[in-house]
């Protein structure tokens, strides 16, 4: 997840671990970029304002690398961002999250785009 | 220490915290030989690791969870016992506080939730077309927010709390409420927690056996109009104060269903009532307007009515007895709105049907006005005088054979007179009352000879009350100009040009009351046969102008009895002149360059000029009057020619064009 609201990813990280999913937080676009390489995740969870280089930047840089091609990206937005829909789309985005974000709309949003919790996946896998 | 409460861990969260706890003991170095074990009030003790030493240490690891921790370690005093303490109240304080913020990310967790599930709710129940699929949409959107929750919406109607959408089904009085009413009633949300006899509802009120209830109210214009309950029957839960707030906001969003349902409607009843009114006005320029009659060879006349945007009184007739005589009656119903309009179109009516009896009783011609006018009051008066209503109207004949106008002016704004033969302007009024002011009516009829060349205007209030942005009334003074200026192009152009300079002073915004403008000329009278015309062509160059002057001049003289006068001739010269001057001035534009060919065509006390000349069509009649503020060139040649000669016409004849003008004899 990068996020540069503390708080937030802070909530999103609780949420989410609960729910099974193992989390890595970065603040900036830059250190999203070093730790997707280390972690090599199932989705990205992307915010569109950052410092420096923003969520939109970030995530044509990532779409421009072969590996990171098909990696679920779900855009967190504010509510007026919606207009952009399009844009986030045409920049690669999977799917789109307005913010404030219900923590169920986003488990929701992750199991839609295909990305289950380690033990589910991992039982799917045994199965 | 006391344990004297149910556990609120479960088994596998009170397993966790064990785990944890080992783990972290385990991690601290030179901590070795270490006995732990884990106590819960309802469930066995867990012994992690070691073996328990002699003298245990205890702590407290969660108070609320009622959790003993006993450590032990050989020996149980000295340094390492010390330490061992100090260790595991740090590894408690942390987990304490990991345990504090898991709790305000839960409840941050669910504030989102209930936050989203607001924004949600506002988007999803615009879709609705009614309100109470919106409503109940609202409720089971709200009700899903927490499992195990229950609620209730209930709107007040006629006088009672009907149950609109949630788990209640039995209409209710709000003493049925107990406890909840006062402060909901008063605008309040509460929280009843541990409901006694006292406060306990009555057993239609859904909530009646549960431990706590929560109720918000539900309110329209500063009223209280209802309101959401929300209960639980489960033991051990208490509404928070986030879930208070949700509560309200989910209130506030019925509140706000509701308003804008309301509003709807009224927007809806506001678009009927347009509609209808929309079609009320065509009915009144049906009913109310009638068109002039044409084709009258000594008349000129038109009229121009606009109704304002409500449905008004105004109302205006023609009325032909022969080519030479047409009534002219105008009126206005005090008051506005449909029930004015309505007695615009009786008073109308009653006209027609005094006319219609006066005419077959007399079987000699048309009746008076005064007759008419006496005649249809006695119809309308009475009602008029019931519904507190009048009308003032102004009944003119004007009869070209005898040369005379007749007329009855009941209140009415009165008849503007523009004699062109002497430029005096007058207005001509009755004495008499409107209609609907005594019950006994009677109007006496006035009299006033005509002359040809005369313009008479009749014309509603409304013409001589549009205001501008100031508040300044157009007035009589500028009606007065306009007919002055405009009335030798004939009634249609004069008509148009007083709605045109009436509209640009009220500065084109919506007009407050209905216009009525009627504009009559008496033509020229041609007389007799001409006593001479005169014919020449003239080379399209100024060297021409004063050849052009002195045949005008020499053709003047011809008019018997002196000719047209020192005035007369003077406007004759002025006129011609602009004309003329005209004519070369766009020769260089392609409008002119052939010969000039004028025509004098002398009679008994006038005289009529035509130019011809080819080119591009050109109608001076078109060009706009000019701007004595300097603003804009031009305009002041076409300007003079207007305000010289008494009648002005233009015509195009294949590829020429032809003016006319006519010049009556002044002295």
């Amino acid at each position: 997840m990068v996020e540069d609201e503390r708080h937030i990813a802070r909530l999103l990280e609780h949420v989410l671990a609960k729910e099974g999913y193992s989390v890595k937080v970065a603040n900036t676009a830059e250190q999203g970029l070093e730790i997707i390489e280390e972690f090599a995740p199932d989705a990205l969870l992307l915010d569109v304002v950052l410092p420096g280089i923003s969520g939109f930047d970030m995530l044509k840089v990532l779409r421009q690398k072969t590996k990171w091609k098909a990696l679920v990206v779900i855009v967190l937005s504010a509510q007026w961002f919606n207009q952009d829909d399009q844009a986030l789309i045409e920049a690669g985005a999977t799917a789109q999250c307005p913010k404030p974000i219900a923590p169920s709309k986003l488990i929701r949003k992750l199991r839609e785009c295909g990305v289950l919790p380690i033990a589910e996946s991992a039982s799917g896998e045994r199965e | 220490m006391p344990l004297n409460t149910q556990p609120t861990l479960s088994q596998k969260e009170f397993r966790a915290t064990a785990e944890r706890l080992r783990v972290e003991l385990a991690e601290l170095d030179g901590i070795q030989g270490v006995g732990m074990e884990l106590a819960m009030l309802g469930y066995d003790s867990i012994r992690i690791l070691g073996s328990p030493g002699s003298e245990p240490l205890i702590f407290e690891v969660d108070k609320k969870a009622n959790i003993l921790l006993k450590v032990s370690c050989s020996p149980s005093t000295g340094p390492m016992a010390d330490c061992i303490g100090v260790a595991v109240r740090s590894l408690i304080e942390r987990m304490e506080g990991e345990r504090r913020e898991e709790l305000l990310l839960e409840e941050l967790g669910s504030n989102w939730e209930s936050l989203d599930a607001i924004y949600e709710i506002s988007a999803d129940v615009l879709r609705y077309a009614d309100v109470e699929t919106a409503l109940e949409r609202l409720i089971n959107r709200f009700t899903s927010l927490q499992e195990g929750m229950r609620t209730a919406l209930f709107l007040t109607r006629s006088g009672r709390l009907k149950p609109i959408a949630g788990d209640a089904t039995d209409t209710l009085d709000w003493v049925d409420l107990g406890g909840l009413e006062k402060p909901v009633g008063e605008g309040r949300a509460i929280v009843v927690s541990h409901i006694t006899a006292e406060t306990a509802p009555t057993g239609l009120a859904p909530w009646a056996w549960a431990q706590q209830v929560a109720a918000a109210p539900v309110t329209a214009r500063l009223k209280v109009i209802g309101f959401l309950a929300a209960w639980r029957n489960d033991h051990n839960f208490e509404f928070d104060a986030p879930f208070s707030r949700l509560l309200e906001a989910i209130t506030h969003q019925a509140s706000m269903l509701l308003e804008s349902d309301r509003l709807k409607r009224t927007m809806r009843e506001n678009e009927r009532w347009a509609q209808e009114i929309e079609i009320a006005s065509s009915i009144q320029q049906s009913l109310l307007f009638g068109d002039p009659p044409t084709g009258l060879a000594r008349f000129d006349m038109a009229s121009f009515s606009a109704a304002s945007q409500r449905i008004d009184g105004d109302f205006h007739d023609f009325l032909r007895h022969s080519n030479e005589c047409v009534d002219v009656l105008v009126g206005d119903v005090m008051g506005k709105g449909i029930a004015a309009a309505l007695l615009g179109a009786a008073t109308k009516n009653q006209f027609l049907r005094a006319i219609a009896s006066l005419a077959i009783q007399a079987n000699t011609g048309a009746p008076s006005p005064e007759a008419i006018v006496n005649r249809a009051a006695l119809g309308v008066v009475d009602q008029l005088i019931q519904l507190e209503r009048f009308v003032t109207l102004c009944y003119a004949r004007f009869d070209v054979g005898r040369s005379l106008l007749e007329f009855v002016d009941c209140g009415h704004t009165g008849i503007l007179l523009y004699r062109k033969q002497t430029g005096e302007t007058t207005f001509l009024r009755g004495e008499d009352l409107p209609i609907g002011i005594m019950p006994k009516f009677s109007c006496q009829q006035q009299s006033h000879r005509m002359m040809p060349g005369d313009t008479y205007l009749l014309f509603s209030d409304g013409v001589t009350e549009t205001r501008n942005p100031a508040g300044d009334l157009f007035g009589e003074e500028r009606l007065v100009e306009c007919v002055v200026n405009w009335s030798s192009l004939g009634a249609d152009i004069l008509v148009d040009q007083i709605r045109k300079h009436a509209a640009a002073f009220g500065e084109n915004r919506p007009q407050a009351d209905d216009f009525t403008c009627i504009a009559v000329t008496i033509r020229v009278d041609e007389g007799p046969p001409p006593v001479a015309v005169w014919h020449e062509e003239f080379r399209c160059d100024l060297e021409e102008l004063e050849r052009m002057r002195r045949w005008m001049a020499a053709a003047a003289t011809g008019v018997p009895s002196g000719g047209l006068g020192d005035v007369g001739c003077g406007q004759l010269e002025l006129a011609c002149t602009e004309l003329f001057v005209n004519c070369i001035a766009h020769g260089d534009t392609g409008l002119c360059g052939g010969p000039i060919r004028m025509t004098a065509t002398v009679y008994q006390n006038h005289m009529n000029v035509e130019l011809r000349h080819d080119g591009i069509a050109f109608d001076p009649l078109s060009v706009p009057p000019p701007s004595f503020d300097g603003s804009r060139d031009g305009g002041f040649g076409t300007y003079i020619v207007f305000h010289c000669a008494d009648e002005l016409s233009y015509n195009r004849v294949g590829d020429t064009n032809v003016i006319s003008i006519s010049i009556i004899r002044k002295h």
